[in-house]
């Protein structure tokens, strides 16, 4: 009992005592104000304890630890075999019910009771030893983790250790990116007191340390000399800068030189400043202006000092003239176009807008799409009748030379053109000769640009299809027979502007003195009236004009005129188309008489044999000169005319009618012929009249 | 140009048709002759080509007022000079300006007085000429007989019939012939002053008309039968198909009677020439076309000199 009282205080004492055990190890503890509370109460304790270590359950601890564990089994088995024999002799003696019984159950009770004891002491032992061992396992617990954690931390600092060594040996230090020069060279070109030769031979640390040694000190030599050449590349840069002015201010020194010369250039007539520009010029010339310049320069060096070839126009728009435009693309090709690009439907619709915009900007601006070329070359030729300008100029999508007259004597004629059929009898420049499909109208650039003449396209080296069966022409048409052609058609016009103004104003023929054997002395017919009209007019008041028309001896080329001559009460009408390529074409008449009905060439004979007289026959009128046909036709009408109707009345006197017109004219018969023909034709050598044969 | 403009003032003065009436030979006021392809131009396949003269050649050096034809020989004649032309040669494609068989030159005092018509009587081949006269030759040997005088002013028209040579002139007299005597047998004159264009017979009754209107002989007695109303002056009329055609600006067919059977349009232009074979009827004037017309009264074709 007692033990157990001490055992169940020893249970209550606080669990720090429990471990604090007179054989614990006392490790060292951080003391705090807490701590020092319990050291109090352990204090206390421990007196308590003293005080209970005199008592017999602290021995019994002792006694305990020596106890052997088989031994503690055995005794066990012995108690508790004795336990059974005394209950199982109480149980006889109970059963025997004898007097002797109570004492020997009260011994048997206390041997129980002994039994009882022991083995109760058995059990306090076997709980003590529990707990000793528990105590034992615990600290030795408490070892091994104390080891184990200090195994963790030395592995650790291996690990540690280990990764600094890694690392140190990875360690690359900023010398092994310097490229250094081999070994071999080193011990070549170093000097002496850097290469230490025996100890680095031997040392790969000391070599590397002197190898960047000198590493380092080539650098800075190095370094140095790299400094000087750049100060020297910075003052030959200014040098340069210099010498650039220098030469700037040069240029208008020799400008002012150049000024000065020229003076000098006029007086020696060496007009070599002008021939440079010029030259420089022609040099920005499009290709077939090019081809003109040079031919037509040369032929007025070489051969004609008549001709003047100059390039007029606007060298700045050239230069910076962008000859690349392509032709301008018509709505009706661009069909095709769209197929190439089916898939794009956004594309498609784009170069439509662009195209029908191209298409309107032709008609409200065609010398835009016709984008003509700024420098054009003027040629300024002298003519006996006076000097003719002509302007040629380019346009590279329309691929034609355009010409325009910008000068000549030749301004009558009505709207004749003078450049019309220059040298082929169909080229009226009415069609741009290389193109098949137009962009822009040519009437619209008619005023500025001119026409494009085939001739011009020869002349400039483009190759023109001819329209006749007689296959390609010439690239090259040659500029003496243009010049010939030109100065002959200039003379013709000019002749015939005369011609016509005469005409107006005295309204007589002016036939030259030459001429007038040609015809006879009296003529009685008068002009009554010379005006310019037009081919619709002539369509309107001559029947015999749609007969013209569709044979194609008459058109809009012409120049149109009308006529009207009159005698007595009979009225002639006529309209004159003159060709532009007159005199080599004569003019064409068409006759209307009015002499108490209207007769002309569909209904009377007679005035159709008289349109054949004046019409056909132009090369006698021809002979003085090809200038005067035009006036000497007229007055062979007035002769015909007069022919007629005395021929005419004649035929009446035989009906006793009154004559109006008698005979004055010589002639022997009035009808000749199958068909009764008038004698038309003046014969200049008998002097009369006779009806024409043909020969 | 100078093409065009001869062009546009040909005037066709004479037509004739081959022997076997497959070609037709035109003269015009240039001198020139055109031969053209009857069969091809009424042909069924529109070639342009057949409408064309298979060739054109320069056949007088003056104009070629009549054509007529004897045998194998087509005869020119105009200003002073009668070419005569084989008609193989003309047909044969091979000869390039075909050369005339025979030439007669007719000593005329001038120019002007040519021959104006030709025909064939007989075994002599007649000329009439601007001066009055008739001139003749023998068609073998081609020997100048001895030319008479006819008319007053010149010879227009000459025809062969039964009893003799009929001639109109330009005086307006129409006379007959006896062919071995020549004499003048019978003469009338229609109408005072009016000059004579032409004559046509087909056996019993002549024709003869100008200035005047046509008018219709019997032809034994030359007594006027009848006159055709025609309108316009009419240059020139033949027997075609039973009727008398007349050429003005208008081609007309008459019975000979007097009543108009139809009237065709024909181009711009008199009517110088016509000629009747058995099918057509072929009038050509004042424009280088010819217009064939079959015997119904409608326009065939129309044959153009270009």
């Amino acid at each position: 009992m007692s033990d157990q009282a001490g055992y169940k205080k020893r249970r209550l004492s606080k669990p720090n005592d429990r471990e604090q055990s007179p054989s614990a190890v006392d490790t060292k503890r951080i003391r705090s104000s807490r701590d020092k509370r319990d050291d109090e109460k352990d204090k206390e304790m421990k007196s308590s304890k003293t005080k209970l270590q005199s008592l017999p359950v602290l021995a019994e601890e002792e006694e305990i630890q020596h106890r052997q564990l088989n031994e503690d089994i055995l005794y066990h088995q012995k108690i508790s075999q004795q336990l059974v024999d005394s209950i199982t002799k109480m149980h006889k003696v109970r059963q025997s019910k004898s007097g002797q019984s109570s004492k020997e159950l009260d011994e048997l009770q206390q041997s129980c009771m002994v039994n009882f004891a022991m083995l109760k002491k058995l059990n306090r032992v076997g709980h003590v030893k529990c707990k000793i061992a528990k105590e034992k396992t615990q600290q030795d617990k408490m070892k091994t983790d104390e080891n184990y954690l200090q195994f963790q931390n030395l592995l650790y600092e291996f690990d540690h250790l280990q990764q600094e060594i890694g690392r140190c040996l990875e360690f690359r230090s900023r010398d092994e990116s310097i490229e250094l020069v081999p070994v071999t060279e080193f011990f070549q070109k170093a000097p002496k007191e850097i290469q230490k030769d025996i100890e680095s031979q031997r040392d790969d640390h000391l070599l590397r340390l002197a190898r960047l040694d000198w590493e380092l000190e080539q650098r800075k030599q190095l370094d140095t000399e790299c400094q000087q050449l750049q100060s020297q590349t910075e003052s030959v840069q200014q040098q340069i800068v210099l010498l650039r002015e220098q030469l700037e201010n040069l240029q208008p020194n020799l400008a002012r030189i150049l000024d000065a010369t020229r003076p000098v250039q006029d007086a020696m007539r060496l007009p070599l400043d002008a021939v440079r520009e010029l030259h420089a010029r022609a040099r920005m010339l499009p290709e077939p202006l090019f081809v003109l310049f040079r031919q037509s320069s040369a032929f007025a060096e070489a051969r004609d000092a008549a001709m003047h070839v100059t390039i007029e126009g606007d060298l700045d728009m050239a230069k910076v003239f962008d000859t690349t435009a392509l032709p301008a693309k018509v709505e009706d090709h661009h069909s095709g176009e769209s197929d190439d690009e089916a898939g794009h439907g956004a594309a498609v619709s784009s170069r439509r807008r662009r195209l029908t915009s191209t298409a309107t900007q032709a008609r409200s601006d065609p010398l835009r799409v016709a984008s003509v070329y700024p420098l054009f070359v003027q040629l300024v030729y002298d003519t006996a009748a006076g000097p003719v300008t002509l302007q040629f100029r380019y346009s590279a999508p329309l691929q034609s030379v355009f010409v325009r007259l910008a000068s000549s004597p030749a301004s009558g004629g009505g709207k004749l053109d003078p450049l019309d059929s220059l040298l082929d009898e169909d080229d009226s420049g009415s069609e741009l000769p290389r193109a098949t499909v137009h962009p822009v109208s040519l009437a619209d650039l008619e005023a500025t640009l001119g026409r494009p003449y085939r001739w011009a396209q020869r002349l400039c080296g483009m190759p023109v299809l001819e329209r006749k069966a007689g296959g390609v022409g010439e690239p090259r048409s040659s500029l003496d027979s243009f010049l010939a052609a030109l100065r002959h058609r200039m003379e013709a016009r000019a002749a015939l502007t005369s011609c016509i103004a005469a005409l107006e104003s005295t309204k007589t023929p002016p036939v030259s003195r030459t001429d007038s054997r040609l015809f006879p002395n009296r003529v009685s017919a008068r002009l009554a009236q010379w005006q310019s009209s037009s081919l619709s007019e002539a369509l309107d008041a001559q029947p015999h004009a749609a007969a013209m028309l569709e044979l194609g001896l008459v058109s809009h080329r012409h120049g149109w005129f009308e006529l009207t001559a009159e005698r007595g009460s009979a009225k002639l009408l006529s309209h004159v188309a003159v060709h532009p390529a007159y005199p080599a074409v004569g003019p064409l008449f068409m006759v209307k008489l009015v002499w108490r009905s209207e007769r002309h060439a569909l209904n009377d004979d007679a005035v159709r044999d008289l349109e054949e007289e004046i019409n056909n026959y132009c090369s006698e009128l021809m002979t003085s000169s090809p200038n005067h046909l035009l006036a000497n036709q007229i007055q062979r009408l007035l002769c015909c005319f007069d022919i007629y109707l005395e021929t005419e009345s004649e035929a009446d006197e035989g009906t006793g009618a009154p004559t109006e017109f008698p005979k004055e004219k010589v002639y022997l018969r009035s009808a000749s012929g199958l068909d009764g023909r008038k004698p038309y034709y003046f014969d200049p050598g008998s002097k009369c009249f006779v009806p024409r044969l043909v020969s | 140009m100078r093409d065009n403009r001869k062009l546009l003032y040909t005037k066709i003065y004479s037509l004739q048709y081959s022997f076997d009436e497959k070609y037709l030979a035109a003269g015009n006021s240039y001198g020139e002759i055109a031969l053209f392809s009857v069969s091809s131009a009424l042909g069924a396949d529109l070639l342009p080509d057949a409408k064309r003269p298979l060739r054109c050649f320069r056949a007088s050096s003056s104009r070629i007022f009549s054509l007529a034809s004897l045998d194998n020989t087509l005869i020119s004649g105009g200003g002073n000079v009668i070419h005569g032309f084989r008609w193989n040669d003309l047909t044969n494609d091979e000869t390039r300006s075909p050369q005339p068989a025979w030439t007669i030159n007719i000593s005329a005092d001038s120019p002007l007085d040519g021959v104006l018509t030709t025909s064939v009587s007989g075994n002599r081949l007649l000329a009439g000429c601007e001066d009055g006269l008739i001139r003749s030759w023998d068609t073998g040997s081609l020997k100048p007989l001895t030319p008479w005088s006819a008319h007053e002013g010149a010879v227009r028209a000459l025809c062969e019939v039964s009893t003799g040579i009929l001639s109109a002139g330009a005086d307006g007299m129409l006379k007959l012939w006896d062919s071995r005597s020549e004499k003048c047998v019978l003469q009338r004159q229609p109408e005072l002053g009016a000059a004579l264009h032409f004559i046509c017979s087909d056996g019993e009754w002549v024709v003869c008309g100008g200035a005047v209107k046509p008018t219709v002989f019997y032809l034994r007695q030359l007594t006027p039968v009848q006159t055709i109303p025609c309108e316009g002056v009419c240059r020139s009329a033949t027997f075609f198909a039973g009727r008398l055609a007349t050429c003005s600006s208008r081609v007309q067919l008459w019975e000979l009677g007097g009543d108009p059977k139809c009237v065709a349009e024909a181009a711009s232009g008199l009517r110088w020439a016509c000629r009747a074979s058995n099918t057509l009827l072929a009038t050509a004037g004042s424009n280088p076309s010819i217009e064939l017309f079959s015997h119904r009264g409608y326009r065939a074709t129309t044959l153009s000199w270009v």
